[in-house]
């Protein structure tokens, strides 16, 4: 009918682009545009769609299998939300049969094949897509992501191929930048790359450009400075993190409830930090949240936590090397009163043999040797005696009593803050009044953290002020353990791995 | 009832013409007071305070505060123009000139004109646009269409050339403007492709770069000179015939007189300004004109070598530098089918030919033309990972004209209780964001009611190119009714009713104060006197033309003014002899 292109100008399918001119000037001439605009409109518009090559194209393969191809489309869209990618995929193969045109369908196949890790055919998909679509930015950036993530898919020992394929991903974000430099994303995966490679200080770079991409600081970038402050972490560079943090809070209005926010997104990269053992690195952020936040207990409690096991590491590192405190048997010792004091219920074989070892070393060594190690470590010790010093207190009054010999008491005061007390360094934040100087090392850990004495606090996620943020979500609560156990696990396994930054993406 | 005409006015910075169609071609009209057909777009008072127009202006345009040139760079804007004991908006300056054209061609035609068709430079904004209706109108004029200067001249080209299929570039480079359109020519339609255009660059600049030219050459010869304080307006006039004077030969001698004093005397000099010393001081324009050149043509991808015909418009194609651009450009010279400052007045009377009826598809040429801008909304968009405000393209630039399209968003959530339309306008086709695009005008519909059922309402928007090549936005949210139109900024330059009707009365005293107009005032005079002593039918006749013609110079016609003029004549003459 009248929306048929061919017939409204009167020329056969087939016609050549010279017909379609002819037959266009002829009805123009009958219908000139300050006559009847809308006719002429009507003209207008099926001439420009027949005369153009790929337009006519698309407008006859719509023509044709219209239908199916929105059937199609439906479906696909439909499995990339159940993320069944290969359904998808064949589901986007078969439009672009149907009509090769559609840019959309060749991106969103492309985007299937990423998923399903057939990294060449992807590259495949995006290469020929920016071919005949050069200036669309996402397409440069998904084409990227065909090397990028391939590399982040490999076996992990990056090498030259690794570093390849990197390369080969930033030169194509880099035509995305070129062609809209506020997109944030190509940036971000720029920056990436150079994380994979160990190239820290660029990727903090390329993170800073992200953040700076779309103008200025704003609550979408506070993602992207979480992933700056866990490189700084990495380098160590303290200072930075509060410079840092100083721009998480310019990101968002100065107002409390946007404060706290920014102090639970600080606390969740130091549960981060804790996961992997770095109790030096969590204690950071958990500081810098407490200065936002100072009220909050689980911040605090998280503080607290952090900063005693934190101490206790570098108590560990430097008790290695002690040979004032006989090694081996207090190791061990510490090793298996951590698992007996511990909440794991059912200890495994090997647990058990160290049990069982244990108390053979116990049984070997003289009452003195045990109570001279505990005691050693308590003196020179405290962070980390202070993570199990009621078990220890136990041994120390069970050897004393079996073998007579007196052991000292270890005064407690009552009145010290349960939460100041690790920290010299910090003063009294949550405003108990106290100087830092009462702050002798601390007392029961039961009084800090509850019942899951040492597993960190969870804190409870805020919602950002303003528009509710799809990305708060909720921080994972940690499985059992005691701190002691955690950490002495961590030291035992030597060569831990301590850096790990997740990323999101790829 | 005369024959049926049509009329198309270029109302050009530097000058202006009108052109008059009848017996199927446009005629060149005289204009009344210098039987030259082209009108200085000049305005000034004189010493008695009467007001002059075109050439007659010439020597007393100059004189601070008495007389405007160039008023079309002002169009739009808002600005007061001093002249005399008065203040003009832009569009009143114009008037007098389209007044001026206009009571020549009724003198020409001796019929009443009250409708034209008025040519625009291709890349004027919506403002300058309406406040060329305002202008028309205050001139007893009604605008039947704008048309394109560039589109105009080729019309002109096109009117007789009905069987040419080629490719066509206008190169129109007037006092004020430089615009380049690329056409299209095939069985009879004329297709504008594209327009592109420099808004700030024409004759103008090129007598300002004499003019520095010419005090660089006082300071030299005499280096403790102290130029006088209005040497640039003094030059003004020199400077634009040396320029002129340079495009037909290779040196030009300026006579400069007392343009500054030394701590004896006086100076004057004489100063020769050879071709090429005046296109080096030019480069920087010509480099421009070039760029200008460039991007026209990668508008549309178009190679140099596929366009057959250059159409050379307006007087600053006359330069002999900016011939060779095109030389250099196209490996060809531009052609000189149609007049160069004559092109545009004809295809504007074309054009108004073809509006009202006088010319159709059967008869001549069929144009289509471009909005060289593009339209388009700020909407909300993910873009990578976060929402930002992006530049939707609704229209893109060179859109053939008139059109429209609809489109539907969904506001952001379904308590949003005010929607902001802000429209933009592209004219690169490459604006990303709301910063690449320049805000045409925004318009917010508030008080908008919660969405019942949770989903956000939906809002529809309309974008439309009128055959002007103005623009038309209009915001609905179909579930309550509620609609925001967003047309040129409602700007203090564009007239009021109140504004204009003051405007009106602003000029028809100047015009009563042109020495033309006080013509009969004699005549008048002393039919008033006999009046007195006469008696019967004479008395009558006499007392019936007095008011008629007292009407017609109210009114500003001036056909009707010296047709009723001369009849009083003829009357009281007669009157006379029968006394005797
Ligand atoms: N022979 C010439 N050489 C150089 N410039 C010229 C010549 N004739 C006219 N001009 C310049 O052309 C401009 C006027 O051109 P015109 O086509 O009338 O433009 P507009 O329509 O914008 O007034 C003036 O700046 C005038 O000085």
């Amino acid at each position: 009918m009248g929306s048929d292109y061919y017939q409204i100008l009167g020329v056969a399918s087939t016609a050549t682009r010279d017909e379609v001119r002819r037959a266009y000037a002829k009805l123009v001439r009958e219908s000139p545009p300050e006559r009847d605009a809308e006719k002429f409109a009507l003209i207008r518009k099926a001439y420009e769609t027949l005369s153009d090559e790929a337009a006519r194209r698309d407008y006859d393969a719509l023509q044709a299998h219209g239908e199916r191809v929105s059937e199609l489309v439906a479906r696909a869209h439909a499995s990339m939300a159940a993320e069944s990618w290969g359904d998808a995929e064949r589901a986007w193969k078969e439009i672009l049969v149907l009509w090769p045109g559609s840019h959309a369908a060749s991106n969103s196949l492309g985007l299937c094949q990423l998923e399903l890790k057939r990294w060449a055919d992807a590259r495949r998909t995006f290469k020929s897509l920016t071919e005949v679509a050069p200036d669309v930015a996402e397409y440069w950036i998904n084409y990227g992501l065909g090397y990028a993530r391939e590399s982040v898919a490999g076996d992990g020992t990056g090498g030259i191929e690794d570093d390849q394929l990197l390369i080969k991903a930033r030169n194509r974000f880099k035509v995305a930048i070129g062609l809209d430099p506020r997109n944030a994303m190509p940036y971000l995966h720029t920056a990436r790359t150079y994380v994979r490679q160990g190239e820290l200080e660029n990727a903090l770079a390329w993170f800073d450009k992200a953040v700076s991409a779309d103008g200025g600081l704003d609550a979408a970038d506070l993602d992207t400075l979480d992933l700056r402050c866990a490189i700084l972490a990495r380098l160590g560079r303290r200072d930075a993190i509060a410079v840092e943090v100083r721009r998480m809070r310019s990101c968002l209005p100065d107002e409390p409830e946007a404060r706290k926010y920014i102090a639970s997104r600080l606390v969740r990269l130091g549960l981060r930090w804790s996961e992997a053992r770095r109790f030096d690195l969590a204690h950071w952020f958990a500081l810098e949240a407490s200065l936002l936040d100072p009220a909050e207990e689980t911040t605090c409690d998280f503080r607290v936590f952090s900063g005693r096991m934190a101490a206790a590491f570098r108590d560990v590192d430097r008790l290695r090397g002690d040979p004032a405190v006989s090694g081996p048997l207090t190791t061990r010792a510490l090793y298996v009163l951590g698992r007996v004091s511990g909440s794991i219920p059912d200890a495994d074989a090997d647990d058990r043999a160290s049990v069982r070892a244990y108390t053979t070393a116990l049984d070997r060594a003289s009452s003195a040797a045990i109570i001279e190690d505990i005691l050693g470590l308590r003196r020179r010790y405290p962070a980390l005696y202070d993570l199990d010093d009621e078990l220890l207190g136990h041994v120390l009054d069970f050897v004393g009593r079996r073998s007579g010999i007196p052991v000292p008491k270890v005064a407690r005061d009552p009145g010290r803050c349960p939460r100041c007390s690790v920290f010299e360094d910090w003063g009294h934040a949550h405003g108990c009044g106290k100087s830092s100087r009462d702050a002798a090392p601390r007392s029961s850990r039961r009084e800090v953290g509850g019942g899951a004495t040492a597993s960190p606090p969870v804190p409870t996620p805020v919602a950002r002020p303003g528009a509710a943020s799809p990305r708060v979500t909720a921080a994972r609560r940690r499985g059992g353990g005691t701190g002691c156990l955690v950490l002495i696990a961590a030291w035992i396994g030597a060569a831990a791995a301590l850096a790990l930054v997740t990323f999101a993406g790829y | 009832m005369g024959e049926r005409f049509a009329v198309g006015i270029d109302l050009g910075t530097s000058t202006s013409e009108i052109c008059v169609f009848r017996h199927g071609r446009p005629e060149p009209v005289p204009v009344a007071s210098s039987k030259s057909v082209v009108l200085p777009s000049l305005v000034a008072l004189n010493s008695r305070d009467e007001l002059l127009v075109g050439e007659e202006a010439r020597g007393a345009v100059d004189v601070p505060g008495r007389g405007v040139r160039e008023s079309k760079r002002l169009m739009g804007r808002d600005v007061e123009i001093p002249l005399g004991s008065r203040r003009h908006r832009p569009p009143e300056i114009a008037a007098i000139i389209l007044r001026a054209l206009k009571e020549s061609a009724e003198v020409y035609l001796n019929q009443p004109v009250r409708e034209a068709v008025v040519s625009v430079p291709a890349n004027f904004d919506d403002v300058a646009k309406r406040a060329t209706f305002d202008a028309a109108r205050i001139a007893g004029l009604e605008v039947q269409l704008l048309v394109a200067e560039p589109t105009a001249a080729a019309l002109a080209y096109g009117l007789t050339r009905l069987d040419a299929d080629e490719q066509l570039l206008v190169f129109d480079f007037g006092g004020g403007t430089l615009d380049i359109s690329i056409l299209e020519m095939m069985s009879g339609v004329i297709e504008v492709r594209s327009s592109h255009g420099d808004v700030a660059l024409g004759g103008k600049d090129f007598d300002d770069v004499m003019i520095s030219l010419l005090k660089q050459r006082v300071i030299q010869s005499v280096p403790q000179v102290r130029l006088s304080a209005n040497l640039d307006r003094d030059l003004k006039d020199r400077a634009e015939r040396a320029k002129v004077d340079l495009s037909s030969r290779t040196t030009t001698e300026v006579q400069l007189r007392n343009v500054g004093a030394t701590a004896t005397q006086q100076i004057d000099l004489d100063v020769v300004v050879s071709r090429d010393d005046y296109d080096r001081h030019c480069s920087e324009l010509l480099s421009r004109t070039r760029a200008c050149l460039r991007t026209a043509l990668g508008a549309k991808g178009v190679r140099p070598s596929s366009v057959q015909k250059i159409l050379l418009v307006g007087g600053t194609s006359y330069i002999p530098a900016v011939r060779n651009i095109i030389e250099e450009t196209f490996g060809k010279q531009g052609s000189a089918d149609v007049p160069a400052d004559l092109a545009v007045a004809m295809g504007a009377s074309i054009r108004a030919a073809q509006v009202s009826g006088l010319l159709d598809g059967a008869t001549g040429p069929v144009i289509t033309d471009v909005a060289p801008k593009g339209v388009g909304i700020a909407v909300v968009e993910v873009v990578g990972d976060r929402r930002m405000l992006v530049y939707e393209p609704l229209i893109r630039p060179n859109t053939t004209i008139p059109f429209r399209t609809r489109k539907t968003y969904r506001l952001m959530s379904s308590e949003q209780d005010a929607v902001n339309v802000c429209v933009y306008q592209d004219s690169t086709g490459r604006a990303r964001y709301p910063e690449d695009a320049v805000l045409m005008k925004e318009a917010v519909i508030t008080d908008v009611p919660c969405a019942s059922d949770g989903t956000p309402h939906a809002i529809e928007v309309l974008f439309q190119y009128d055959l002007n090549g103005l623009i038309r936005v209009e915001g609905t949210i179909p579930a309550t009714g509620q609609t925001v139109v967003i047309e040129e900024k409602a700007n203090a330059a564009v007239l009021s009713p109140e504004g204009r009707a003051e405007a009106e009365k602003r000029v028809s005293e100047l015009w009563q104060s042109r020495p033309e107009a006080r013509e009969f005032r004699a005549v008048i005079e002393k039919a008033e006197r006999m009046l007195g002593e006469l008696s019967g039918t004479s008395r009558e006749a006499i007392r019936q033309a007095v008011g008629e013609l007292k009407a017609a110079i109210e009114s500003g016609d001036a056909g009707a003014t010296r047709r009723l003029g001369n009849r009083l004549v003829d009357l009281l003459y007669d009157c006379e002899r029968e006394e005797e």
